[in-house]
């Protein structure tokens, strides 16, 4: 018996590693090779050892973009209990769940490109959202957001926040809809007051489910930017908004640095996984898991 | 020196990674055979800028299936296939570089000229020898200059990697009905009309000058104009190669006015967040009354603005040797690649889309002055596209950003955006642009 | 509340008590969660109202209902943005990206969770350790070893590439999913006879459903709506997708833009379809799971 799970355990699992050693290591074994190449991706690559890499750690629009990833990740906390309470909101069913169910996951079903455009529109000098501050008796608050890194920052990750709860959200719904109903009801039976169900109870149980929902938020924070700041300010103004994976894309594509572009995504790789490694250590450590 | 050497060992790599790549080898016995008559087949066409957009209904596919269609009727059993690059230029960067990597070439490619062409130079095939083989077309096009190997043909001495399209430059669209009830009269002969149309325009209440200057390219467009009234001759051509610094006077002169005009209140507020071409839309929905934009916009203009649109050119900002005359160059030029398998026939088609008919459909489909000179003067049909014509008569030098490298036309763009947002003073701006440049052109 | 109250849930009424309790705290909430949920369909009011407008109005004030109601720009945006045959190879791809990821994503997961075998916890760190990698970074490599494999321009290639991009997050799920399903079930089919095979198809994937459903949702979604991949490796119109040749009218974005939006909304639709479809699914999957 221990030996048929052994031989189908390696069937099994053999799919996923063949795809992801096929289309996924060996590409990046490119992009680790030509990260030590002055190299424009055209022409033949030149060999230059660590040379992109003590540019790197010199160049002060990294700093810039690495930083911004950080600040982004600080949204990370957000992600992880807001998105909890509402779906614990909607699996205790407040009145009108049904339609807070189908609607919160709308933001996650538009392409980023839409969310993109609508963004620049609403934090226009003279959008909605200025217009709502002004309405409310907040016009103190307008502001031309996406015209300055103050502002611009905050911007985005609203919006990659807005982007992303219905996903968070469902996952915890599906992880809720996993667990033993009886917990709940004993919890219940004691008169604790809902919040405290919440807290005491279900979230104990949902630690993989958090675990799950804290890497991948602060994965996303690091590696999974491009496609807002793409679409949303372009790097701007300026070199406010730039986040590293923006960086590669303009040092390869715009300057024809694609050699320093490697060095940069393979450092970004490298930084992505050893804060998740390290989460999801920390996280293993603590008893409940 | 090191272009040479990149050539002479990717010419090794290929043959010694990739088995006998002949297509790549243009030169000897293939070259006579290429001025030949070139074998019938099905060419590939990658095209970019504007032509991204080349969908079926647009103007830009019009005029290229109607190349195809006159290219078809001289060539019997050929025909070209389209392939739409996208409208950003990075993307076609990425796809060109991953096109080449993977040792995939199209015959022939319509796209940015300049700086945006120069990057690839070691995949493109050298066009000498089939100018030679066309006596009168070398003549024939206008701006053959950023065609050549260092922007500078000698005559057709110099290695020639594209053929020009076009020509570009900029002109100062303006609303007529605004200008009447400010009462000013066009066109504006100096600098000091514009400051003083300026200011009659605020008291009718409309923004006189829209600019969408998120990228920078706003302020690019109007600076590399006013060069035109600060700049000698050859001033482009030693910019580019680092002999004229940037932030020589007659570069920060011209910023420093741009500047002051957005302090003397002529341009829009928001014009360090907008986008350029969002910013056009201040004009066509008549907030603003004043804009500097090239020839493709008139088509949109003159649907939104109908006879209160005018056009004139931007008025000499200084007294440089060169003030009065017109500045531009073509935006887009062919190339073929030296991975094309029938570099004959795509010359054929070549010869067909830069010819005066051609040129002349630029004009009527696109409103677009064709790099061909001569073309039917009846062809135009508006004083707008007149103006451009008349500007692509005698340029006095070419636009700034057509020429210089892409790394560093971005940094320039980056640096004009700061100046005229106020960030930083002019000179400044440029300061750390010269700074910058060493690591900018090291590419790589 | 007082002492009547403790004493009415001493007689077993508690109930009504919890009830009021709730009450007391939900109306806020409730108010909060419709505002996000205004925010969330802010979007597809925007595209909606703006695919039924003229440009003038568009011009006029970017965010606004139609003066008059045009259907001017949904016309040039399907004939633009060819979308029948679009939408056709947008819908073959993410078909077969979605199975083919929950498929392997399922396998792994069962290896990694249900069957003992030695190097089961590297092979499971193995498939995760990807999810750190920017896809963008693979972008030319990725290119490049398509045009050799010969699958360049054709559906295989993004198929494969979106599969292995998805791949740890799929396994992650799906592992976890089925952890959390007590080991005795898979025990008691096999001492019922069951084949490793059967233990994986009868038992555990019944019980995954909710799982299941959320892989599909969230790959459906992610595989739509993929831009730069699609954009490089299927340029022709027989393979080109719905997401690619809308965005391709963002070249007339300076002149048509309502083109644009009508565009987006064209290509937005059949998602949202296909996630009210699931929704609901998901709903009654997650109900037959809790037993309500």
């Amino acid at each position: 018996m221990a030996n048929r799970d052994r031989l189908w355990g390696v069937v099994y699992a053999l799919p996923a590693l063949a795809l992801v050693l096929a289309f996924i290591a060996y590409p990046l074994s490119s992009v680790v090779y030509h990260a030590f190449t002055a190299w424009d991706g055209i022409n033949p690559p030149e060999w230059v050892g660590l040379e992109n890499f003590s540019t790197l750690l010199e160049d002060p629009l990294f700093r810039t973009s690495l930083r911004n990833n950080v600040l982004f990740a600080l949204s990370v906390p957000i992600q992880v209990t807001v998105p909890m309470l509402l779906a614990w909101l909607i699996y205790e069913r407040v009145p009108g769940w049904r339609f807070f169910r189908s609607t919160f996951f709308l933001p996650a079903v538009i392409s980023t490109v839409v969310v993109g455009i609508v963004a620049q529109v609403v934090f226009r000098l003279d959008g909605p959202l200025n217009a709502l501050l002004g309405s409310v008796g907040l016009g103190a608050l307008q502001s031309d957001w996406l015209g300055s890194a103050n502002t611009s920052i905050p911007a985005v990750l609203l919006v990659v926040v807005w982007a992303n709860f219905g996903y968070n959200t469902l996952i915890y719904l599906a992880g809720m809809s996993a667990l033993d109903p009886a917990l709940r009801e004993a919890a219940r039976m004691d008169g604790a007051r809902p919040l405290r169900v919440l807290f005491s109870v279900i979230a104990p149980n949902l630690k993989r489910v958090m675990e799950l929902v804290l890497v991948t938020s602060t994965v996303t924070a690091f590696a999974f930017m491009f496609a807002y700041i793409y679409v949303i300010t372009n790097g701007g103004p300026g070199f406010d908004t730039y986040v590293t994976e923006f960086m590669i894309y303009k040092q390869a594509f715009a300057l024809g640095r694609t050699g320093y572009a490697c060095a940069i995504g393979l450092v970004l790789v490298v930084i992505t996984a050893g804060i998740g490694f390290l989460q999801i250590r920390v996280l293993t450590r603590s008893p409940g898991i | 020196m090191r272009r040479t050497l990149a050539l002479v060992v990717s010419l090794a790599l290929l043959a010694g990674c990739g088995g006998g790549d002949d297509e790549q080898e243009p030169g000897g016995a293939g070259g006579a055979a290429a001025v030949a008559t070139p074998t019938p087949g099905t060419l590939d066409l990658w095209v970019g800028g504007n032509f991204a957009g080349a969908t079926p209904g647009t103007p830009y596919r019009e005029w290229l299936d109607a190349q195809i269609e006159r290219f078809k009727g001289e060539n019997t059993g050929s025909d070209v296939k389209i392939t739409l690059l996208s409208t950003d230029n990075e993307q076609v960067a990425a796809k060109l570089q991953a096109a080449f990597q993977a040792r995939q070439s199209p015959d022939m490619m319509l796209f940015y000229s300049g700086g945006y062409t120069t990057p690839y130079e070691a995949q493109l095939l050298q066009l000498n020898k089939y100018f030679d083989a066309t006596p009168g077309l070398f003549d024939s096009l206008s701006g053959m200059d950023l065609s050549c190997q260092d922007l500078d043909c000698k005559g057709g001495e110099n290695p020639i990697i594209a053929v020009p399209h076009d020509f570009g430059t900029y002109g100062l669209f303006y609303n007529k009905a605004m200008f009447a009830k400010a009462g000013l009269e066009a066109p504006l002969e100096t600098w000091d009309d514009l400051l003083a149309a300026c200011d009659a325009l605020k008291e009718t209440g409309v923004t006189p000058i829209t600019f969408g200057d998120r990228d920078g390219y706003s302020t690019d467009n109007w600076i590399t104009l006013m060069f035109g009234s600060t700049f000698d001759e050859g001033d482009v051509a030693k910019i580019n190669a680092g002999e004229l610094p940037y932030a020589d006077p007659k570069v920060v002169e011209p910023l420093q006015q741009l500047v002051d005009l957005k302090e003397r209140g002529c341009v829009n507020e928001d014009a360090s967040t907008r986008e350029n071409f969002d910013a056009n839309t201040d004009f066509t929905s008549k907030k603003s009354a004043m804009v500097l934009m090239y020839p493709a916009v008139i088509p949109d203009f003159k649907d939104k603005l109908g006879k209160d649109l005018g056009i004139m050119a931007l008025p000499p900002s200084g007294d440089g040797p060169l003030a009065g005359r017109s500045v531009g160059n073509a935006f887009y030029n062919f190339v073929i690649t030296k991975g094309s398998e029938n570099p004959g026939l795509a010359w054929e088609f070549i010869k067909v889309a830069a010819d005066k008919e051609a040129g002349g459909q630029l004009l009527t489909i696109l409103g677009t002055p064709p790099a061909v000179k001569g073309v039917d003067p009846s062809l135009v049909e508006d004083e707008f596209v007149q103006f451009f014509v008349d500007a692509a008569e005698d340029p006095a030098i070419p636009v700034l950003d057509s020429v210089i490298p892409v790394p560093v036309a971005l940094t320039f763009y980056k640096q004009l955006q700061q100046a005229f947002a106020g960030k930083a003073s002019p000179q400044a701006a440029m300061e750390e642009l010269d700074k910058q440049l060493p690591s900018l052109q090291a590419g790589g | 509340m007082g002492a009547s109250t403790l004493s009415r849930r001493r007689r077993g009424a508690h109930a009504a008590v919890t009830v009021r309790r709730r009450e007391r705290w939900k109306w806020p909430v409730v108010a909060g969660m419709a505002l996000i949920s205004a925010s969330a369909l802010f979007p597809l009011y925007f595209l909606v109202s703006n695919a039924l407008r003229t440009n003038a109005d568009y011009a006029g004030a970017k965010v606004g209902l139609p003066t008059t109601f045009s259907a001017g720009a949904l016309e040039r945006a399907w004939e633009g943005a060819s979308v029948p045959t679009y939408l056709r190879n947008s819908l073959i791809i993410v078909v077969g990206t979605v199975i083919l990821s929950v498929l392997v994503a399922t396998f792994a997961a069962y290896s990694f969770s249900k069957l003992r075998w030695t190097a089961r916890g590297k092979a499971y760190l193995l498939v995760l350790v990807w999810i750190a990698v920017p896809p963008l970074i693979l972008l030319v490599p990725l290119y490049v070893q398509m045009v050799e494999l010969g699958l360049f321009d054709t559906y295989w290639s993004v198929i494969l590439i979106y599969t292995a991009v998805n791949l740890p997050f799929n396994t992650y799920l799906m592992t976890a999913y089925f952890r959390s399903l007590p080991d005795e079930l898979a025990e008691a089919a096999r001492l019922e006879g069951a084949s490793v095979h059967q233990i994986l198809s009868r038992v555990l994937l019944p019980l995954a459903r909710p799982a299941l459903a959320t892989l599909v949702i969230f790959n459906f979604l992610w595989v739509w709506n993929e831009f730069i991949f699609a954009l490089l490796l299927l340029p022709s119109d027989e393979t080109k997708t719905l997401t690619v040749g809308v965005l391709q009218l963002q070249g007339r974005f300076n002149l048509d833009p309502t083109a644009l939006m009508a565009g987006l909304l064209i290509a937005t639709l059949p998602v949202v379809g296909v996630y009210l479809v699931f929704q609901r699914y998901l709903v009654r999957a997650v109900a037959a799971g809790i037993g309500r």
